[in-house]
């Protein structure tokens, strides 16, 4: 038995193939991990709204939604989902803090070499400020 | 607050109690008087809110703009400190205010920096000239402080004490007739028109994600009615000097509307999207209108069972004062930003010239008077919804401003904001498509804009 608890990042918003990920997660549930599934809603310029509080929480709503069905397609189960509104890799970071994760287990995005460069990416963020391991799949 | 999801569980149970009455009908009264009702203002005809906004300006104008001065430096140093320097937020709302991503950090530290230059005068000409420092923080962001002031406020009267659903339930059937869509989606549209756009597409889509749209209704909704709200509507045409014909504007603007609802649905990209439901999805029934009941009926029973769940007095103080610290401190800095930049470009670089350079011959040919002015509008507002009538704000020609002033509203795709949204929000649209519509917005509003100010409105 074990007390491994992994939080898993999923950017509902890419049809990326989850195959590889869903294996590692499969293999580490049956060994008895928690598994905790979270998506984050990046910040978005509400220029015009007069309720900007209400947008966002339809907006993590939406993302809930996304989540949840990627969570049913798992093949294993997931204990817990998440979602957060603002930048993302701190809000990765927020919540491998509350949950006490002992793993991150993230997807490597497919950036343009000149995106990533000027940007960053999210995975090397989290990879950098982490309190626990990271893992990062490159597919 | 808008809060679908209990709206559907309330509507379940008919709270038709005294209370829940007044509850439903008082905030609506009020928020249809301060939005909807013409009252004499100068020589001309304006709304409650347009006198208010006007009256805030006019008794507390330095006051505004030194709130300004206030507002964006505290916003560039608390985002500074709590992003990047040692401050930990210690609440989820002060990560949701000052805790963000280095573009963002970037822009409100330069919103503090073009608002103190040009408040104090002690900028270079680029930032303080009229044009550009004294057509953002000197007119559109004292009018916009006030407008939140305000909105924050008086507009969750219009859509959260069940005004919405009752107008939306009466226009249901007319939806469906003309626009071949759910009855629902008078109500979806009129949270933009009444709320705030980008909540619109997010309660359509929303909708699409329970089953009662398909992808094409939920992106016919989210494209045609997603406009932005009255007030807005108003901030602009002050902007470009208009307030005085408010009333014929917004008609303008509603008749724009509405011939674009007739056309996109009709013609790709959206006549080409699937009429399929969301995989997994079962509820297909619009519940909006029951069997048996009347319109009236239908507009009751929603209206009451939203007037059920909104907020008591305390939580609707709570909630105007939570948006509005989140505006101000939030976007209002990077707005300055964001419209300063653009304004420089006009007036310093070639680069909207060179974009607007062959609708010039087009604009000429359909008899506008400064054209050359008014050619950068017909493309700017794919960036912001703002662009076209802060270049705008200086043409001579009223007609022309007033063309400008229509396509701020009615291009209504604006990347910034509702288009980036419809973009995350996986209905099927990607920007080549969203540059399309904008595209046919922009060529059905231009000629009918043109028409009714030539021959209608002056």
């Amino acid at each position: 038995m074990t007390s491994e608890t992994v939080l898993v990042p999923i950017n509902v918003g890419s049809e990326t193939d989850r195959a590889a990920l869903f294996a590692q997660l499969a293999e580490r549930a049956g060994r008895g991990a928690t598994i905790v599934f979270m998506t984050v809603v990046p910040e978005i310029y509400l220029a015009t709204d007069t309720d900007p509080k209400g947008t966002i929480e339809a907006m993590q709503e939406h993302a809930g939604v996304l989540l949840a069905a990627v969570a049913e397609a798992a093949p294993f189960k997931v204990d817990r989902q998440v979602v957060r509104y603002g930048p993302v890799a701190p809000a990765i970071l927020d919540v491998a803090g509350e949950i006490g994760a002992t793993l991150i287990l993230i997807n490597a995005r497919q950036k343009g070499r000149a995106v990533a460069y000027a940007l960053g990416s999210v995975a090397s963020r989290v990879a950098n400020h982490a309190h626990c391991s990271v893992t990062v799949l490159r597919h | 607050m808008t809060i679908p999801e209990s709206v559907a569980a309330a509507v379940q149970s008919d709270d038709r109690s005294t209370s829940n009455w007044l509850k439903f009908v008082i905030p609506s009264t009020l928020g249809a008087a301060l939005f909807l009702m013409p009252v004499p203002g100068g020589d001309t005809w304006t709304i409650p809110f347009g006198v208010m906004v006007d009256w805030l300006n006019g008794n507390f104008g330095a006051l505004l703009k030194w709130a300004l001065v206030v507002v964006t430096m505290a916003s560039a140093v608390l985002t500074l400190w709590y992003s990047y320097g040692p401050g930990k937020p210690s609440t989820p709302m002060m990560v949701q205010y000052f805790r963000t991503t280095a573009v963002w950090t970037g822009l409100r530290c330069l919103g503090a920096v073009f608002t103190i230059l040009y408040t104090t005068g002690t900028g270079p000409e680029w930032i303080i000239s009229g044009a550009t420092g004294g057509t953002v923080v000197g007119a559109l962001m004292t009018n916009l402080l006030a407008l939140f002031a305000l909105a924050s406020f008086g507009l969750p009267l219009l859509s959260d004490y069940g005004f919405m659903e009752f107008v939306g339930a009466l226009l249901s059937r007319t939806f469906h007739f003309l626009f071949r869509l759910p009855g629902r989606s008078a109500i979806d549209g009129l949270a933009s028109w009444l709320g705030a756009a980008a909540l619109g597409v997010m309660l359509t889509v929303q909708q699409y994600d329970k089953g009662v749209y398909t992808t094409r209704e939920a992106a016919v909704v989210a494209t045609n009615f997603s406009i932005v709200s009255i007030p807005f509507c108003y901030v602009i045409a002050k902007l470009v000097g208009l307030s005085d014909v408010f009333f014929a504007y917004y008609g303008c603007v509603l008749i724009i509307g509405f011939a674009c609802a007739l056309v996109l649905p009709r013609v790709p990209p959206l006549s080409r999207l699937p009429d399929d439901y969301k995989a997994g999805t079962t509820n297909h029934i619009d519940t909006t209108v029951r069997e048996g009941e009347t319109l009236v009926q239908a507009g009751t029973r929603l209206g009451l069972a939203r007037a059920r769940i909104a907020p008591n007095f305390p939580e609707f103080i709570k909630n105007g004062f939570d948006n509005l610290v989140f505006m101000w401190f939030s976007l209002v800095p990077a707005t300055v930003a964001i419209a300063m930049i653009a304004l420089v470009l006009v007036e310093y670089t070639p680069v909207f010239h060179w974009l607007s350079a062959p609708f010039v011959p087009i604009l000429n040919w359909a008899g506008l008077a400064e054209a050359e002015a008014a050619a950068p509008s017909l493309v700017v507002g794919f960036a912001d919804m703002y662009l076209p009538a802060l270049i705008g704000k200086s043409i001579e020609s009223q007609e022309t401003r007033f063309l400008v002033a229509i396509l701020s509203v009615s291009q209504l795709i604006y990347m910034s904001e509702v288009g980036a949204i419809l973009l995350r929000s996986n209905l099927g649209l990607n920007i080549g498509q969203l540059a399309m519509i904008f595209v046919i917005r922009t060529i059905i509003a231009t000629p009918i804009a043109i028409f009714l100010a030539h021959y209608v409105v002056f």
